[in-house]
């Protein structure tokens, strides 16, 4: 996995490619650099996971930490360009009723700009 | 007027109903004209053929009379499929008539020779009336309406004995053979009474006469020898019948031997002899006939089939003995005499009665072969071995050691055939219907059908609603691509934030997506694992309160929320959401929770679930929960099942869903109910014990406790029955009277379901449901049935509530029951 971090209307943008999955996580994970992010005060996050080719349970539950902890801190974290597959998972398990998904980053980023 | 009159004067001796009686007096003075004129023409043929030819002309007469009853047998067949029963019965009476006739006129004046004729002539004579009589019996009357007049016909016959004799033994000495002028003015008689049964039988109702031969029995009632013969062959039951037949018919030649041998050394002259023979018939015949009328039905009833077949060998055995040890007249008198009133009695009854379970076709066919050949071969048979043993010069006591072998054959053969009888009668009815449950769920998955009807029904309603759907329905091995199209077929309602719209593919199956881009079992891991997740626990808890903070407008909400916690860990805290959604307002979330709860199985749910079984809109769907739970539920429900302040509705719904579970437990927690004093839910556990037992028929249910429950409804029925009868028919008791009659109804069916916890469950069903709606004659079957598996303690209570009789009748034997019956 390997993430990208670019910044935009003060939204931090991952754009993360590759697998998210155990055991191609090294030292660092998706949540360890959320939690970065959010303890240098960017509470509005945008996973872009456009490169994404695959993500196991293991990689929803770092996304869903990094949820918790941008909630925790009042921020928020949004997703966009996710897989078709990934889109599946997330109804199975109800969390397009959690996360708020968006086709496109503009879109995403559009509606950050509403808040 | 008169017939009033008539059946009352019937129905005083004979179990007659209302439209019988003429046609029972009919059969019964047929049969008197029958034996009347052949007790005399068998006096005559006995003294004048010993005064001829002394004893040893006995056996070669046996023969004779085996040999031409073959010829006759063969020719008689070949008449019988030719012309009409009727034809055939008045032509050949017509035949002995004449052929009698000829007799009288050439015995003064020719040799010993004819006397050797006049015997075979005589036997092949009653062969053939006898069986004329007893296929005009079968003609006309069903196996049970048989049954009940079988002893009033028989009486007939016996009373006709009586006369014939007691006319030999005044008038022998007078008028020696001018008595067989007697003989042929009762046969003409005969004819007349004949023709009558017949024009009576032609105007009975189409129900009332026997079953129609089927198809492939086109023309049964028209019967060859041949075909005969087979019928008997293929059927391991006739085949028992018809030895048993000839044993006893080898026994009684052997005895007649005997008997007519010690009367012609003690007894000198002709004329004497035709006397005695006439006395002794007519003596013979009362004792017969008070056989018959006092003790048959009674031991038959109070003994049933299978232990009054044995009466018969065992008598004759005892007789047979004391023959052996003392060979006098005396001995010979008691041994003729109890073999020929037993097998005009008793015999005869219960030959009768083993043909009930033979259909009336095969029947028919049967009796040709067995009545009218085997048993004359078995005579030739005897007629040989008697042959051989004079030929030796060896006494009588060696001939009752002969008699006393074959009755030995003949216990062991009674023995063999009271199995089959029983077995056989239960092949004999048919199961009508099984039950309505059984039958869905036996060509049904209602689970799998339920579940493409929601995941239709989803897809109008949300897109996460649609997906935890079709992830469910993937679990099913054997989707059809049928069903997979339906589904997949994409709803207007949905378009706005379906799968397929978020990825622009307008039309693209969401079924094929999932089976082309995910293994299914990789899928369901990854759910799993991730719903196992603590942070997808705190999300969705967090999701959750704020869903089930709202009230009515976010059902669907709730109802996706009940669906996915169906997928997760039963003791994730999740899980806990779930009994506040069982009891939701909405039934619909309600039904998605009580889904879920079942596929969790936690004993906290259980309690939720039992309230949901008051509500009509979740009952269905909470007993199909509880059945999912299974033992686990059992003593929750038993507990609340014996509350009697619970819900009375709920309450029955847990005695339905007890039904399901299968288990000793459950069959013990409702037996207690139903033994308890007073119950509510009688019908509702007798419901389900009955289907528990369907399903599981080695279950052992406490008879003692199912057996009083038995007496207490025959009460309830048999008290009911009296005061539905006694209630004024004024029209303000019209609702009453409704009331009175379903009681009545459900009392009845329990019964019978009582009756199969504790006798073959198939047998009792087969029985009930031909009673309820078979054919007359099927009925016929059923009651016989019952009447031969029930035991005596139960069988005289369950059998008044079924037969056939009067109100008058029935009041007064309800009434009679009711003082007998268990405290």
């Amino acid at each position: 996995m390997e993430i990208d971090l670019r910044k935009k209307d003060n939204i931090v943008i991952f754009d993360i490619k590759g697998e998210i999955r155990r055991s191609d996580m090294g030292n660092v994970s998706l949540h360890n650099i959320v939690k970065e992010q959010l303890d240098s005060d960017n509470s509005r996050i945008l996973l872009n996971l456009k490169k994404v080719e695959f993500i196991d349970s293991f990689g929803v539950g770092e996304i869903l930490a990094s949820f918790i902890s941008t909630q925790d801190i009042g921020g928020k974290l949004k997703l966009t360009q996710i897989s078709k597959k990934l889109h599946v998972v997330f109804e199975i398990t109800m969390l397009t009723k959690v996360f708020e998904i968006f086709k496109d980053e503009n879109s995403a980023l559009e509606s950050f700009s509403k808040e | 007027m008169l017939k009033n009159k008539l059946y009352n004067l019937l129905a005083r001796v004979v179990k007659v109903r209302k439209g019988e009686e003429t046609i029972t007096l009919l059969i019964f003075s047929y049969f008197f004209l029958i034996t009347a004129p052949y007790t005399i023409i068998k006096a005559l043929r006995n003294s004048e053929l010993l005064d001829a030819y002394g004893e040893k002309a006995l056996p070669p007469a046996y023969l004779l009379t085996a040999i031409l009853t073959g010829f006759v047998v063969v020719l008689h067949s070949k008449f019988q499929v030719r012309i009409s029963k009727q034809l055939l019965i008045i032509s050949s009476m017509i035949f002995f008539i004449l052929t009698g006739m000829l007799f009288w006129l050439f015995f003064p004046s020719t040799g010993d020779w004819l006397r050797l004729v006049y015997w075979p002539w005589a036997n092949i004579l009653v062969v053939v009336l006898m069986t004329h009589f007893w296929i005009t019996v079968n003609e006309i009357f069903n196996p049970r309406e048989a049954r009940r007049l079988i002893g009033f016909f028989g009486s007939g016959g016996l009373l006709g004995g009586v006369f014939g004799g007691l006319l030999v033994k005044l008038l022998a000495e007078v008028i020696s053979t001018h008595l067989l002028l007697f003989a042929f003015g009762m046969f003409i008689a005969c004819i007349f009474v004949i023709r009558a049964i017949f024009s009576y039988a032609e105007k009975l109702p189409q129900y009332d006469k026997p079953e129609k031969p089927k198809k492939e029995f086109p023309n049964t009632h028209k019967v060859g020898f041949i075909d005969s013969y087979h019928s008997v062959r293929k059927s391991q039951y006739l085949v028992l019948i018809a030895l048993v037949v000839t044993v006893s018919m080898i026994v009684s030649t052997s005895i007649d031997f005997q008997f007519n041998a010690l009367v012609n050394d003690t007894i000198k002259g002709k004329d004497n002899m035709t006397a005695f023979y006439g006395l002794f018939y007519s003596l013979l015949m009362l004792f017969a006939f008070f056989l018959q009328l006092l003790m048959t039905s009674n031991l038959i009833k109070r003994f049933g089939i299978k232990i009054t077949l044995f009466l018969s060998p065992l008598i004759l055995f005892i007789g047979s003995i004391g023959i052996a040890a003392a060979p006098l007249l005396g001995m010979a008198i008691f041994l003729k005499g109890s073999e020929k009133s037993l097998s005009l009695s008793l015999n005869q009854s219960i030959r009768e009665i083993l043909y009930i379970p033979v259909s009336p076709e095969l029947k028919f066919k049967a009796k040709v072969f067995i009545d009218m050949f085997l048993n004359r071969f078995a005579k030739g048979i005897c007629a040989i071995l008697l042959l051989i043993l004079t030929y030796f010069d060896l006494g009588i006591s060696y001939i009752s050691i002969l008699s006393i072998v074959f009755l030995g054959i003949w216990v062991m053969l009674n023995l063999k055939i009271s199995l089959e009888y029983v077995s056989i009668l239960k092949e004999n009815i048919k199961i009508k219907w099984v039950s309505g449950d059984k039958a869905v769920s036996d060509k049904l998955d209602i689970d799998y059908t339920k579940l493409v009807f929601d995941t239709l029904e989803s897809k109008k309603q949300s897109s996460v609603l649609y997906a935890l759907h079709v992830f469910d329905l993937l679990q099913h091995e054997n989707l059809s691509p049928e069903v997979k199209q339906v589904i997949s077929q994409k709803s207007d309602a949905l378009k706005a934030f379906s799968i397929g719209d978020m990825f622009g593919a307008e039309g693209t199956s969401v079924i094929s997506e999932f089976e082309e881009d995910f293994d299914k079992e990789v899928l369901k891991t990854d759910i799993n694992e991730i719903m196992s997740l603590d942070a997808y626990q705190k999300v969705m808890k967090i999701h959750a309160d704020k869903v089930l903070e709202k009230s009515k407008e976010s059902e669907i909400e709730k109802m996706e929320l009940a669906k996915a916690i169906g997928l997760m860990d039963p003791d994730s805290p999740m899980a806990d959401k779930l009994e506040t959604l069982i009891n939701d307002d909405s039934p619909e979330v309600a039904r998605y929770a009580i889904e879920s709860a079942a596929k969790l199985k936690q004993e906290k749910f259980i309690p939720a679930l039992i309230h949901r079984l008051g509500n009509p809109l979740t009952r269905g769907d909470a007993i199909s929960a509880l059945n999912k739970f299974g033992p686990t539920a059992i003593a929750t429900m038993g507990k609340f099942m014996g509350d009697s302040k619970k819900d009375l509705k709920k309450r029955k719904a847990v005695v339905e869903v007890l039904a399901n579970i299968h288990s000793k437990e459950t069959v013990d927690i409702l037996l207690n109910e139903l033994d308890k004093r007073r119950s509510d839910l009688v019908t509702e556990v007798i419901n389900s014990l009955d289907k528990i037992r369907s399903e599981k028929p080695n279950i052992h249910f406490r008879t003692r406790v199912v057996k009083r429950k038995t007496f207490l409804l025959i009460k309830k029925y048999c008290r009911i029955f009296i005061e539905l009868q006694e209630l004024s028919p004024a029209k303000k008791n019209k609702e009453l009277r409704e009331k009175m009659r379903k009681e009545l109804s459900i009392s009845f069916i329990n019964i019978f379901k009582l009756l199969g916890l504790y006798y073959p469950h198939v047998d009792i069903v087969k029985a009930y449901q031909n009673i309820k709606t078979g054919t007359k004659h099927s009925i016929a079957y059923a009651i016989e049935l019952l009447d031969n598996i029930l035991k005596k303690d139960i069988r005289d209570f369950v059998l008044p509530l079924i037969e056939e009789h009067s109100q008058p009748y029935k009041i007064k034997k309800f009434h009679q029951l009711l003082k007998i019956l268990p405290k």
